[in-house]
């Protein structure tokens, strides 16, 4: 009885992790340069799941040495992989976290690229530049065009909302949120977790932070993207 | 939304850190199948320190986390090692192998204080807390049926692969079952408990290292993989209460507990518990003055 559970429940973690993998879902869990050894790993597992399956009768320890609470407790991801949509960490976590909102704290792996026109930058690409560059004139007066998502609170006025992403340097449980300020002329309507690609153009805000605002020319709805973190 | 962010960092922990404990059982399946313990007691020198530093190296060839080491340190035992060098064994070789050393790395790229002090602190408590112990008798610390059983690890030849299989299934449902545990207390207490009483905690040194020594004992989470766990509270404890849990954790948990209470009795296991958690406390401690 044990073993046949034991060869479901491999198979299943097995499936549902190369599942995951060539579906490009796994971006959503850990950094994209792990993802091949969990595909390694998953394919291990998944050689035993049918070795237990085929030499069922031989494997006489696996009864005595296993015992019903592994089972059971392994049981919770095969039930959340198979039922639970993938979905990136939300603004409540983002929220709990602290939405980290100067950029020389941030300390991301995106190498910083200085002669890329600025309307090409993704938001990974501007954070690293806005980390390493000194110059106000390399940002002040830049057009962007960046996706994120809407990160909306009381202390903002009615016609500002962050634009975030999650920092991700390992997987989802150490990802740490930062956001750009933008400004609109119009009240915003848009809800938390809205997924946006945005036109503007940087100005100033520096108190003594690197915190510089986008002013908002232009914004539409969008899907969220195959990697929702930065790295 | 709170659910789902806990479902996300469940399964992110839990995706991350299956590779890890897949490849450390591969290995430590493979060696113990193929390699005789005999071999090791032969090599080991007549000095009791010498041996101390000796046995905390054996990780590099056993890596595991503890629960893969304890049956090893029973078996050596029985096979005439003397128990104060298999206690350095069984507190340096969960940290003080590769497969731990290459996850700290990856949870912790920008961090050296937290790779080096886990490595080093580590190595030095399980050669303090061995000779330390090198001071006792047998009878003192081993409980009576160690001494006089002796177990058969012959493996007759054709069945080595089927007890390689056996042993790896065995293994890995075991740990990965623990692992769905911790995640799951990771990913629950990092969404659920309010920001402002983390910082409270993790603001006080004495306090965040108690904490974090606490939870490590309470959720048994292998060392292959407690790094990933303590990347969930990265963002508000300081490096040494970090090193607190990772040092702790691999050495001293509830898990681990039970299983040694089959070799060790019960006095030597609450003096080995009470040192290990003075050492640490005392090396986490002087490493936040030292850092102010």
């Amino acid at each position: 009885m044990k073993k046949i559970f034991l060869a479901i429940i491999f198979l299943t973690i097995s499936v549902w992790l190369i599942r995951l993998y060539f579906i490009g879902n796994l971006m959503n869990y850990i950094v994209p340069k792990y993802s091949i050894i969990v595909l390694t790993a998953a394919i291990i597992i998944g050689f035993f799941g049918i070795l237990i399956m085929i030499y069922s009768k031989q494997f006489k320890a696996i009864n005595k040495n296993i015992s019903w609470g592994s089972l059971l407790l392994l049981i919770v991801p095969c039930i959340l992989g198979l039922t639970v949509s993938p979905a990136p960490l939300s603004s409540v976590a983002a929220f709990n976290k602290g939405i980290q909102t100067d950029i020389s704290t941030v300390k991301i792996s995106t190498p910083a690229n200085f002669s890329i026109d600025s309307k090409q930058r993704s938001f990974a690409e501007w954070i690293s530049f806005l980390e390493s560059t000194t110059n106000p004139e390399d940002y002040i007066g830049k057009e962007v065009k960046i996706t994120g998502f809407v990160l909306k609170n009381d202390e903002l006025e009615n016609n500002e909302f962050y634009l975030a992403r999650f920092v991700m340097r390992c997987c989802a449980a150490d990802a740490k949120p930062v956001g750009l300020k933008v400004i609109s002329d119009k009240e915003i309507t848009w809800q938390n977790d809205d997924w946006l690609e945005i036109k503007g153009v940087f100005q100033n805000s520096i108190d003594d932070k690197k915190s510089p605002e986008i002013k908002l020319s232009n914004a539409m709805v969008v899907s969220i993207p195959d990697n929702p973190y930065i790295n | 939304m709170v659910l789902q962010d806990i479902i996300t960092v469940f399964l992110s922990i839990f995706i991350e850190a299956l590779p890890f404990i897949v490849f450390g059982v591969l290995i430590s399946s493979l060696l113990h199948i193929f390699v005789k313990s005999e071999q090791i007691l032969a090599t080991l020198p007549k000095n009791k320190f010498l041996q101390n530093i000796i046995m905390s190296f054996l990780g590099v060839f056993f890596p595991v986390c503890e629960c893969g080491n304890i049956p090893v340190a029973r078996k050596l035992i029985q096979k005439n090692l003397p128990p104060s060098a298999a206690i350095s064994f069984l507190l340096a070789a969960p940290v003080l192998n590769p497969i731990v050393i290459i996850a700290t790395i990856i949870a912790f790229p920008d961090n050296p204080e937290i790779i080096w002090g886990r490595i080093g602190l580590s190595f030095m408590i399980a050669i303090i807390v061995g000779f330390i112990f090198s001071f006792a008798t047998k009878d003192e610390i081993l409980i009576k049926s160690i001494q006089v059983n002796k177990t058969c690890d012959h493996h007759h030849r054709g069945k080595k692969l089927h007890a390689f299989s056996e042993h790896f299934i065995g293994e890995l449902s075991t740990m990965a079952g623990i692992l769905v545990f911790g995640a799951g207390i990771a990913a629950a207490s990092q969404n659920l408990i309010p920001k402002e009483f983390m910082v409270s905690v993790a603001e006080n040194p004495f306090l965040a290292i108690c904490s974090m020594m606490l939870l490590a004992f309470i959720i048994s989470i292998c060392s292959t993989t407690d790094a990933f766990f303590a990347l969930a509270y990265a963002h508000q404890f300081t490096s040494p209460a970090l090193l607190a849990f990772l040092v702790f954790g691999p050495m001293i948990d509830i898990k681990s507990l039970l299983l040694m209470q089959r070799i060790f009795k019960i006095k030597a296991l609450i003096y080995l518990v009470l040192l290990v958690f003075g050492l640490v406390l005392f090396s986490t401690l002087l490493m936040t003055h030292l850092t102010l």
